[in-house]
């Protein structure tokens, strides 16, 4: 009996909502954010003035760039899939081994990474002095230009980078009609087959790490989340992406091996839950993550 | 002032460190408080943590099912914060290393189990998710895989088993291990897909299944909730000794409040004593008897006492805010005031004095002290302390006046006269004349009018002299009634004219107490430096004239002249001669005799006294008896005298006893002697002579002096038997109404009368009235001097009985008389 009575209460607990809708904004300090935006879109940050923030996080374009790997000043070629900057915020951690905590930790990264801005802080706050960010960071920072205020206020800027009024999220606060009949049957296949395991939450993903090939290991070289815990079992661990606006954020995975969504949703199938699946089954599945693309951000698309 | 700390620094002092005490207290408990505040804070905190730890750990035990993550993430999240956020309380709060060490602990143990939650939750995820899955996949194979019965038991079982062994009830992975190695011969024994899978879910659920458990002892080994718990306990004490403190700081306080209080109090007491101290001062102040005046630094007078008010007459209102100058009198030299400005700017002490006015103009004299106050090195007032001297400062002028004033007439006295003359005449050299005025018998009227009548008469003529001179003339009352003049002048002419005015003065009867006096003077002159070069000689030359004056019957003055001078000599010598004249036995008698004219025969001797000196040779009587008179020696003199005579008559008697008496003089001075009746009686007595044998020549003048006594005391002579002859009858002013009451035996006629009897009818006609009055009265004349036959005759004619004179002899010594008598025993008889 206690087995029977385990299993249903394994399935009353997935009866539980395993994704919640994103908040409809965020309060943010609107002046942080004015300075924010700008740095966000100036070269000024990367080392030969090429390269800017949205150089990799295309914010028409699913937040990210649309390649495998990222291109760097000089034509530098990054490692890994740049992941989209929508609603990156609601992440637990930030890039793909979550080796920075927070965005403003996460805002260091591609600054001082040889291959992507390849540039200092020293000379970056040196460089910003002698323009007129000095006196917006005078205005809104006590303390001026110094590399806490900068990746302070580009952080405040990404915090306002969220995807809220997504069809789905209309669904779960009760909009019956907000999805369509596949896209529920897809919802369902989500969770009956596994997936809701990993990508669940507010972000659908993005609130735990897993291994790349759980169930059926790949041959990958990056080794992901060991490069930041070195612990053997961390290896090809990597944070669960969020699946919202997924449908516009191809290649995917943090190698950006896979072209098409479909795809995706096959390997994971394979590899991660390690489950049959019937190509209708993918449609739906595609079908329902689909409807989790929200509106671009108000600030963006004005 | 500059001794000790004062009493409003040490309240101050007082105030401030109890102020410094009590801000540094509130600020300490303050912080305390603080502390104690975000203890409480902490301790939260750590609350929470302890609950979201019993999360973490809730979390890494659950098995099976979907869990959002979201949720844990936010604990995890959390729970990082508050560790942060009481890590950053306990840094800034505590800065205890013991704390911060058990923080940085949580901290590490925190990472670690957020490591191992992380892992649990991707195998959760995998786990879960695969347990599910296994259940279709057993149906799938039920349905579907080409298996045995009893292999598809044993995948049941074995599901089963994995089952079990996720929840906890089966220890370890042998028995799954062993049907996993059959299930994956099966599997690729059939290549059934569903087989596979199922391998592959139950390989990696058992891996994942023992990392999971591994994760959770792991986690539990972490045992953060223990640390908190030490956490905690440090904190604990923290507060413990947090609360301690304030309790001691507490009663730091109180007791520092008590020490406040009891501080307060007794200076309080202190000052009520010090209240009373200068109430007292402030009492001494109103009611010294000196004047005291405090100023400011601005001289601006700011406090007087009563005494000031009393002796300026100003009052307090008059005088504050003014400067004390308004007192000045105008009669101190500017140079005073210029000192005491000059002493006070040095911040000493002034002494001195000041003729200072009164409100109403009045002048007085005070004996300041003026003292700068300076405070804390600050001068801030000036008290004056004064004393009215006036009354002293006067006294003292009245003092020195009268040390060189005559009380009675205000006149200069003798000092006065002499620093006077000493100064001014003597030391300058001037010429000047000195007057000495003496007032003619001025005791007589102080002896019968009374002294009173004598000082008013005295200051009357004072008052007169002064009116009469000259202001620069100088005049001064040297004795009773003698005055001095100095007079600048030395001509004669001009003296003399002055000397006169005196005397003219007191043709005016001198009005006092309703007696109308007639008074003259006697004047002596002598003038500087012609008459002497000292004081003493002057004075001694100006006596001598007025003496001569005096002698020159008064009412006139004389200059002094050298003759005036040796007279003066002269009689000095005399009067010293004469004091010792009895002793030395220079005086003898010499005897005339009377006889009667009828029958030419001795009747009897008159005594007459003669003084042969060794150095002055023979003095006449005329010459040293008014001396003896005056010195007083006359009295010794009589006595010689009268012994001397009654002796020698008795051996004159022993010759011829018809002698009726022997005749002997008597002096005014001697016959007003009380003792004298006495003194004669006894000497009778002692020679063996009856006063009957005696006669007492007095001369008229001085029974005339005072009549009325001189009866009396004739009276009592004659009652003894002596025999009274009033000598020089006729010089004197007598009345004859007086003569019938006298008690006298016979009256002489004075040889002045004798002398031109012959020659003037009136002197004849005079003597021809006294010798009939002397018959009618019963009384014997004897008549003197007579020196020619021719006058005696006359006498005889005129009635007169007994004649004494050079005629019938001369005046002998009693050797020769007692010769004279014997040759003219009985049978000589007059023609």
């Amino acid at each position: 009996m206690k087995y029977i009575f385990f299993t249903i209460l394994t399935f009353l607990n997935l009866n539980a909502q395993p994704i919640t809708p994103l908040p409809l904004q965020i309060k943010t300090n609107p002046a942080k954010v004015a300075l924010g935006k700008e740095l966000f879109f100036d070269p000024i940050l990367s080392a030969d003035g090429t390269i800017s923030c949205a150089s990799c996080h295309d914010l028409f374009n699913g937040g990210d760039d649309g390649k495998v790997h990222s291109i760097g000043i000089k034509n530098q070629k990054g490692d890994v899939n740049s992941p989209t900057i929508f609603n990156a915020v609601f992440n637990f951690s930030q890039f793909w081994d979550g080796s920075a905590k927070d965005l403003q930790e996460q805002a260091v990264g591609p600054i001082e990474n040889p291959v992507e801005m390849g540039n200092n802080f020293e000379n970056v706050i040196n460089t910003l002095s002698k323009t007129n960010y000095k006196e917006k960071f005078n205005l809104i920072y006590k303390d001026g230009i110094t590399k806490n205020n900068i990746t302070d206020a580009i952080a405040e800027f990404e915090k306002t980078l969220i995807t809220p009024d997504s069809p789905f999220d209309n669904y779960l606060r009760g909009d019956e009609n907000a999805i369509t009949e596949k896209q529920k049957k897809g919802y369902t296949l989500f969770k009956s087959k596994g997936c809701i395991s990993c990508h669940h939450g507010q972000n659908i993903g993005g609130n735990l790490y897993n291994k790349f090939g759980l169930l059926i290991s790949i041959k990958d070289d990056n080794l992901g989340r060991y490069n930041v815990t070195k612990d053997e079992n961390d290896k090809q661990v990597f944070k669960v992406p969020t699946l919202r606006n997924i449908a516009h954020t191809a290649p995917y995975f943090h190698n950006g091996s896979t072209k098409n969504l479909k795809d995706a949703v096959y390997f994971m199938a394979k590899h991660q839950v390690g489950r049959a699946i019937s190509e209708e089954e993918v449609d739906q599945i595609v079908s329902f993550l689909q409807s989790l693309s929200g509106k671009l951000p108000k600030s963006i698309r004005e | 002032m500059k001794k000790s700390v004062k009493k409003p620094d040490l309240i101050i002092a007082l105030l401030v460190t109890f102020l410094v005490i009590l801000m540094s207290l509130g600020f300490y408990l303050r912080a305390i408080n603080n502390d104690i505040k975000t203890y409480g804070t902490q301790v939260n905190d750590i609350n929470k943590l302890r609950l979201i730890n019993k999360d973490f750990n809730h979390f890494a035990l659950q098995k099976g099912g979907f869990v959002n993550y979201d949720i844990i993430n936010k604990q995890i999240e959390d729970f990082e914060r508050i560790l942060d956020n009481l890590t950053e309380t306990v840094r800034k709060n505590n800065k205890n290393y013991s704390l911060v060490q058990t923080l940085k602990r949580i901290k590490n143990s925190y990472q670690q189990k957020v490591l191992l939650l992380e892992h649990i939750k991707s195998h959760n995820s995998a786990i879960s998710s695969s347990i599910n899955y296994l259940f279709d996949l057993k149906k799938n194979i039920n349905k579907f895989s080409p298996v045995k019965k009893s292999d598809l038991q044993m995948i049941g079982r074995t599901l089963f088993m994995t089952v079990e062994r996720y929840a906890g009830l089966l220890h370890d992975n042998e028995k799954i291990e062993n049907n996993l190695q059959k299930i994956k011969s099966l599997s690729q024994k059939t290549s059934d897909q569903y087989l596979i899978y199922f391998y592959h879910h139950i390989e990696s659920n058992i891996q994942k299944i023992s990392n999971i458990q591994n994760e959770y002892e792991n986690v539990k080994r972490l045992n953060i909730s223990s640390k908190l718990d030490i956490l905690h306990t440090q904190l604990q004490n923290k507060y413990h000794i947090l609360l301690l403190t304030s309790k001691n700081l507490l009663t730091v306080l109180m007791f520092s409040i008590l020490f406040m209080i009891f501080s307060i109090y007794t200076l309080y007491k202190k000052f009520l004593r010090n209240k009373v101290e200068l109430q007292a001062y402030k009492y001494a102040i109103e009611n010294s008897d000196n004047s005291i005046v405090i100023t400011d630094a601005d001289h601006n007078i700011t406090y007087v006492n009563d005494a000031f008010e009393r002796e300026t007459g100003y009052s307090k209102d008059n005088v504050l805010g003014e400067n004390p100058r308004i007192l000045k009198s105008g009669l101190m030299p500017q140079e005073h005031y210029t000192t005491l400005t000059q002493t006070l700017e040095k911040q000493q002490r002034w002494e001195g004095e000041f003729i200072n006015k009164r409100k109403d103009g009045t002048l007085m004299y005070e004996k300041a002290s003026i003292n700068p106050i300076i405070i804390n090195g600050v001068l801030t007032n000036y008290i004056a302390i004064k004393l009215n001297i006036t009354k002293y400062i006067e006294q003292e002028k009245k003092v020195e006046f009268l040390a060189l004033h005559d009380p009675l007439t205000t006149l200069p006295n003798r000092l006065n006269f002499e620093q006077y003359f000493n100064k001014n005449i003597l030391e300058k050299n001037k010429k000047a004349t000195l007057m000495y005025i003496d007032l003619d018998r001025f005791k007589t009227i102080n002896d019968s009018l009374g002294h009173h009548i004598g000082d008013a008469l005295l200051q009357v003529f004072a008052k007169r002299l002064q009116y009469s001179l000259d202001k620069d003339d100088f005049i001064a009352r040297i004795g009773g009634d003698e005055f001095v003049i100095v007079l600048e002048i030395n001509s004669d002419k001009d003296a003399n004219k002055i000397a006169r005015r005196i005397l003219n003065l007191l043709q005016t009867p001198i009005d006092v107490h309703g007696h109308s006096l007639n008074i003259t003077t006697s004047i002596g002159l002598s003038f500087f430096p012609s008459d002497g070069n000292t004081l003493e000689t002057l004075m001694k030359h100006a006596d001598t004239a007025m003496y001569r004056a005096k002698k020159n019957g008064r009412n006139n003055f004389q200059l002094f002249t050298q003759q005036l001078s040796d007279e003066i000599n002269e009689r000095l010598e005399i009067e010293q001669a004469l004091r010792n004249a009895v002793k030395n036995s220079e005086l003898y008698l010499v005897y005339q005799p009377k006889y009667s004219l009828k029958t030419n025969q001795v009747i009897s001797f008159e005594a007459l006294i003669r003084w042969e000196n060794d150095e002055l040779g023979f003095v006449g009587p005329d010459k040293f008896i008014p001396i003896a008179e005056e010195i007083g020696v006359i009295h010794e003199i009589g006595l010689f005298v009268f012994e001397k005579a009654c002796q020698d008559f008795k051996s004159l008697k022993s010759i011829n006893p018809e002698l009726k008496n022997i005749a002997i003089n008597i002096s005014t001075i001697q016959f007003r002697d009380k003792q004298f009746i006495s003194t004669l009686n006894q000497l009778c007595n002692n020679i063996g002579i009856k006063p009957s044998d005696i006669e007492l020549e007095i001369t008229e003048s001085c029974i005339m002096d005072d009549i009325e006594k001189n009866i009396q005391m004739l009276h009592k002579l004659r009652d003894y038997g002596y025999k009274i002859a009033i000598d020089d009858f006729g010089t004197g002013y007598s009345s004859f109404g007086y003569l019938k009451k006298l008690p006298i035996n016979t009256i002489k006629i004075d040889k002045s009368f004798v002398d031109d009897i012959t020659i003037k009818k009136a002197d004849k006609d005079i003597v021809n009235a006294i010798i009939g009055l002397c018959k009618n009265l019963g009384f014997d004349t004897v008549a003197e001097g007579v020196e020619t036959k021719e006058q005696e005759k006359l006498l005889y004619k005129l009635g007169c009985n007994i004649g004494q004179g050079y005629l019938f002899s001369r005046p002998q010594k009693i050797e020769d008389i007692k010769e004279f008598i014997k040759n003219r025993l009985p049978e000589e008889t007059l023609a």
